[in-house]
């Protein structure tokens, strides 16, 4: 009963909080403008993928070359695992939780999504990329991060999904990413062949 | 629908292609790898890049509505949306055509590089401080048919 009425106030709480910042939607155009550029399936899942090339080859010294090249190799792994953990275990199907439209939330910026609204992938991937360059480099880390949350952030102000899909989404994100982390630091000839292998071929 | 897919992969792929150029010009002067950049002077490579990647990202959402429903096609029962394993691979053709891009012009555009290697044998991506990545592959590629004649006329006298 206890256990019950807990939940019934947390859902109650990410619903009131999804309310509060879904209703600021109308109030400035501008920003609604902007969120509607960040929440697409595209603007910001492509910049994350394009600071990947830059992260690749653009350091100075061959120290922080190889330490992004390796958090490059993380964030790929840990971003495709996290797919894998909606595409092919769907755990958005344990959870059943429609998206707030369908449940009457006030509005939607961004085109109708059918599938479970727990958790968010986009928070997942998002955050899967930048905890991984995190690792490895604290500064551009901590750029991808902000994206990352912009990203999350711009799903609950559009309507896309409620704060606790996000926060469960960046949550398994992070975890995959680390996860991934230590496994290379166990299996280093993976990361360490490849990378031997592009240096043969003058690129990395 | 086919003909739908294909244009949305059609208006990824040149996005892109032309962000990961700039991207990459951007990165290589970053970098001072002088075999990759299109330019002699980092600045103008900063200019290109930023241009690149603005002007791309501005036409790909002054030609459409990005924030539409997307395609969906049926493989079997399960519904499939361009936008996951579609735009991956799409995304991951456009940044190899662009590096393969880089690569081809920085060779032809850079061709006068000396190469020298007065600071030792640069590896990977250092060797493109100084040469082209033409140069670099025609080196490496040199020095491994010598270690291997090397090695078979060292086994032949065995």
């Amino acid at each position: 009963m206890g256990k019950g009425l807990a939940i019934s106030a947390l859902i109650s709480a990410d619903e009131a909080v999804f309310d509060w910042l879904n209703g600021l939607v109308g109030k400035v155009p501008v920003f609604d403008r902007f969120m509607r550029l960040v929440v697409d399936d595209w603007f910001v899942l492509t910049c994350l993928s394009l600071s990947m090339i830059i992260i690749w080859f653009g350091a100075r010294s061959l120290s922080q070359r190889e330490r992004n090249q390796r958090a490059v190799w993380t964030a790929a792994w840990g971003v495709g695992i996290s797919c894998l953990w909606f595409h092919l275990f769907r755990i958005n199907d344990i959870f059943d939780r429609a998206r707030p439209l369908q449940e009457g939330a006030e509005t939607l910026i961004s085109y109708m999504r059918t599938d479970q609204s727990f958790p968010s992938e986009a928070a997942a991937v998002g955050f899967a990329f930048a905890t991984a360059i995190w690792i490895g480099n604290r500064r551009a880390g901590l750029a991808l991060g902000f994206l990352a949350f912009l990203w999350a952030f711009s799903r609950v102000y559009c309507g896309v999904h409620y704060p606790s899909d996000v926060v469960a989404g960046a949550l398994i994100g992070i975890f995959t990413s680390f996860l991934m982390y230590f496994i290379w630091r166990i299996l280093k000839f993976a990361p360490n062949s490849f990378i031997k292998l592009m240096q043969w071929i003058h690129l990395a | 629908m086919a003909s739908a897919f294909g244009d949305q992969f059609l208006q990824y792929l040149p996005l892109v292609l032309f962000s990961a150029l700039g991207v990459l010009q951007i990165a290589a002067a970053r970098a001072e790898l002088r075999g990759l950049t299109f330019f002699k002077k980092p600045l103008y490579c900063y200019v290109f890049g930023a241009i690149a990647i603005v002007g791309a990202f501005v036409w790909f959402y002054a030609t459409g509505d990005r924030n539409a429903e997307p395609l969906v096609r049926t493989v079997g029962e399960v519904k499939v949306f361009f936008g996951e394993t579609e735009s991956f691979a799409t995304f991951m053709g456009g940044a190899i055509g662009a590096l393969v891009a880089t690569l081809l012009v920085s060779s032809v555009v850079n061709a006068g590089i000396s190469g020298s290697t007065d600071k030792g044998d640069p590896r990977g991506l250092d060797a493109l401080k100084e040469m082209t990545f033409f140069q670099a592959i025609t080196r490496s590629l040199g020095k491994g048919v010598s270690h291997f004649s090397t090695y078979i006329r060292g086994r032949s006298r065995i």
